[in-house]
Formats: structure tokens, sequence, C-alpha cells
């Protein structure tokens, strides 16, 4: 029995050795903060950003997003606009379904943790 | 027991109870003992182109190495030294007759007893008060002490062998100071010389200098709060309090404080420095975290030099050093540190991007120890241009430094 735990306890910490390793977690839709491109109608893409995503149990996720006043040609232009800094809201809160908003073409082109003022928004 | 003379003029010591000569157990203020002769016997009188013969027997308990005399013909300013040779339980020699030559007047000499370590143990007349031998011409000398007057032929018989002339000492041996005369000081190689040298060195100096630290998860909120780091973003100044991932990130190259520092260093040998230096960094330092504890400018060090080259101070040049250190001193190292958000995690300072750079300081130290070398360019024995390199590693908050130090010595 004793050595056993000895074992488990070498086990354990040899883990603790690989600490430097850590997994890195991409961005999904549901994850707070990211910016997402949209393909537009009219050809570009729409900048939106979640604020907040909600877990229903019908399988789906409610997400609060802010749609921004910008219209960019391409992806790339999206994610400098994301990067650049505060941007002008077209619209503040919008409650929408993952699986409508994923339904159109997006890529997620930035993120950032959201300030206490962006929280306090669906908050 | 008494020798006699080996010629007129001749002077004999004797063992303690001899017969009216005796060791004195007194100490004199250089510390040897002292052997005395009545000031009746310090005079004698011998004719020209004779040597004057030198005869010595000492206390068997005094561990003499060398017997040195110490000789200044009539007119001479300079006194010539001679080594008396070591034959059974006497000591004897002379000062050449060529030295003596047809010169009438007082040779004046005196009697230096050295142990094995160079110092003087015992002595028997002084420069102010000698022994002293009066040269006359053969018609003035009695004639009992009247001897023909002719030089031996050198090559008949050498200097340093018995019954010839004594060698001739061209450096005198020592163990202090007190063992030298004529201005004299005692060298570190055991020997009198002429100390021109400046022994004490003051300088200021100019520091710049490199540091390296870790880069790898060195914006942790932990490593903030336990490492010495302290990681800004650059976007709003804020102090970064998130969360990264923890990446291979390269080792980060930055600046350090410049400081200046006035340093005092002493000569300890014909090649070693020993010293202390004080510094205050004047630009450089980082700022402090709330809660943290302020930069201190000021530090300190000890040092040891070692001057490359055959008595380096002792004229003027160019001269490599190299040197061990340590001291008290904060390094406030700037360096940019890339950071990628952990997004695993819901609640996070706000306004992290996910990839953002961040204006690191690393304030390491505050101890550290160092190796380094340079040049130093005598202009003068008392004035240098010093320029050196060194390798420093700061403890407990690790960082490797590499120091640049440019500035002036003044040696006194």
């Amino acid at each position: 029995m004793v050595a056993r735990r000895v074992f488990v306890g070498l086990g354990l910490s040899l883990l603790g050795c690989s600490a430097d390793s850590v997994d890195e977690r991409e961005p999904t839709l549901d994850t707070i903060g990211v910016f997402v491109a949209r393909s537009a109608p009219d050809g570009g893409y729409t900048l939106h950003r979640v604020l907040y995503a909600l877990r229903l149990q019908t399988d789906d996720t409610s997400l609060f997003i802010s749609t921004y006043a910008v219209h960019a040609s391409t992806l790339d232009g999206a994610r400098a606009l994301a990067r650049s800094g505060p941007l002008p809201v077209d619209v503040e809160v919008q409650v929408v379904s993952q699986r409508q908003f994923g339904s159109v073409p997006y890529e997620i082109v930035w993120f950032r943790s959201l300030t206490p003022e962006e929280r306090a928004r669906v908050l | 027991m008494r020798l006699p003379g080996l010629l007129l003029g001749a002077f004999v010591l004797v063992a303690a109870g001899g017969n009216g000569v005796a060791r004195a157990e007194e100490k004199s203020s250089l510390g040897p003992s002292i052997l005395k002769v009545p000031m009746l016997e310090r005079r004698a009188e011998q004719g020209i182109l004779t040597p004057v013969p030198l005869d010595l027997e000492l206390p068997e308990d005094l561990p003499a190495r060398r017997v040195l005399v110490h000789y200044r013909i009539h007119g001479s300013k300079e006194w010539t030294t001679l080594e008396l040779l070591h034959y059974g339980k006497r000591w004897v020699g002379a000062i050449p007759c060529l030295e003596v030559s047809t010169i009438t007047g007082d040779v004046s000499y005196y009697v230096r007893i050295h142990d094995a370590a160079g110092g003087v143990i015992g002595y028997s007349g002084s420069r102010h008060s000698p022994y002293r031998v009066t040269i006359k011409h053969e018609s003035q000398l009695a004639s009992s002490a009247a001897a023909p007057a002719r030089c031996p032929d050198p090559a008949d018989c050498p200097p340093g062998l018995l019954g010839c002339p004594s060698a001739t000492v061209e450096r005198i041996p020592c163990r202090s100071d007190s063992d030298c005369e004529g201005g004299l000081s005692c060298g570190w190689d055991g020997f009198c010389e002429l100390d021109e040298r400046s022994h004490n060195w003051l300088g200021l100096d100019l520091e710049a200098g490199l540091g390296v630290v870790s880069e790898t998860g060195a914006c942790s909120v932990p490593n903030q709060e336990n490492e010495g780091y302290a990681c800004y973003r650059e976007s709003d100044g804020a102090i970064y309090t998130g969360r990264p991932v923890y990446t291979n990130e390269p080792l980060g190259v930055g600046t350090t404080p410049l400081r200046i520092v006035l340093g005092y260093e002493r000569l300890i040998s014909e090649n070693t420095l020993l010293g202390a230096r004080f510094g205050y960094a004047f630009t450089g330092a980082g700022p402090t975290p709330r809660g943290g504890l302020d930069f201190i400018p000021f530090s300190g060090e000890l040092r040891a030099t070692h001057v490359f080259g055959s008595d380096p101070f002792a004229s003027s040049g160019l001269r490599p050093f190299a040197l061990v250190a340590a001291g008290y001193a904060q390094h406030d190292i700037r360096v940019t540190v890339h950071a990628r958000h952990d997004l695993g995690y819901a609640v996070d300072q706000g306004g992290n991007d996910w990839e953002q750079d961040l204006e690191t300081w690393r304030r390491a130290g505050d101890g550290y120890v160092g190796v380094g070398g340079g040049l130093l360019w005598l202009t003068s024995q008392g004035f240098g241009v010093a320029g050196e390199l060194r390798a420093v590693q700061a403890f407990p908050y690790g960082a490797f430094v590499m120091t640049c130090d440019a500035g002036i010595r003044v040696g006194f």
C-alpha cells in the first residue's frame, strides 16, 4: 500500500514537471470577448463582439453581441480594426442564437477580455 | 673570546661576554637587537691602497642569514653595501682596496644583520653614528701600521671569495620598511627599493549595462509578486494582471540603470589592488508597482583586481587587468515580453488582447558576484584612464548582467 502511494506521488510530481507546456485553447464563438468578422450580404465583413454566452437546455447558446459601425473588405482588415482599439458601436447589445449567428460564414479575428464597462452592458 | 683584526683598522665584534663588547638585549625603535661597541673602538686608521678588512663574530643564538656592511668613502654621498662571507662562526670580508684607493679621509661604515626573512635583527653603527677608518698616507702612519701600498689585481682575487674584497650587494633584503634606509621602503619582493608607485587609487566611473532575463511566464501574477517582475500594458500603461499562457519565450535583453561610481583601491602587492566602490544610479530605474519596495539607487562593491605585467604601477603605459567583485546593487532591466492570453479563464483583467507586448521590468539583485577585465592606461604614475567589462550574476532575484565601465584613476 505504501509502495503504491509512493508510486502515485512520483507520477503526480512527474506530471507537475510538464507544467510549462500548457494547452492553448483556441477561441470559439461562445468565448466571451471575441471579435467576429461575419460575411456581409453586399460583400465584405461586418464586425461583432461576443459580450456574453448563455447556454440553453436546447443545445443552443444565446449570444449577447455588440455590432460595430465598421465595415471591412477583408478578414485582415477586420482583424486590424478589432486590434485597433475603441470602435464606434452600431448596436450595443443584441441577443442572437449561436446556431443562427453561425449560419453565416464567419471567422474569429481577435480576442480582448471585457472591461468592466463592457461587461456592464449585459449584466 | 675576541678575534684579532686582520689588518690595522679591522673591526671586530664578539659575542656577549666578550672583552668590552656586549650584546644588549634592549629593543630599538626598529625592533632589532643592538650590538654595542664602545665609541672609543669605533675609530681606526690605515694607509691608502689597502682594503679595510672586516671580521665579525655573532652570538650563536642570533639567527643571522646575511650580514651586510654599508660603507661610504670620504667625499662620497652614496652608501655602498657589501655582503660578508660566512666562515664558520665568523663573518668576514673587506671594503675593496680599489674603493679605498688613494683618497685620504674617513671611510664610514656600519653593519646590519638580517635574518632569513630579510628583517634586520641586529646592527652595529648606523648612518648617523658609523664606524670610521681614517685613511692616511703611509708617511703619516705609525711604522708598525705601515704596509706596502698596492691594490691586488681584481682578477687574482675576485669579490666574494674568502680573503678577497666583499661582493657588492645591489639589493638589500628587508622584511618591513623599517629595515630600509635612505628613503627606501621594503618592496614586495623582500628587497629595499625606491618606491615611487602610487599605492592608493581613487576612481570615478560611469557604468552602463545590459541584463539578460527569462521571459517565460515573466508576467504571470505569481512571478510579478515573487520574482521581481513588473509588467505594464503598452496600450494603456496599466499593470498587467492577466493570465498569460506559458510559452517558451526567448531570453530578453535590456538595459540597466546608468550609475556613477566612486571607488578606492589600495595596491597591496606589485600587481594586486583591493578596493571598494560606491555607486549611485541616476537614471534607468523602473517603476515600482503599488505595494512594492522602491528602487534603491545606491550600490556598494568589494573587489580584487590583478593588473598584468611586471611591476605595472612603476611606470606609465597600457595595462590589462582582471577582477573579481561582489556587492550590493539593484539592476532594473527593461525588456518587452510577448504575452498570449490564456482563454481558459472566464474572469480576467479587462482589456487584455489575445496577444500583446508588455513593457516588463525585472528588478534583479540585490546581491551580485562578478568577474571581468579591462584596460588601464596609466598616463603617469598617478593618473590613468580605465575601461572594463564585467559579467555579473545577480541574486536572489536572478539576472545575468554585462556591465561596462569607463572612468579615471587618480593615484596618491
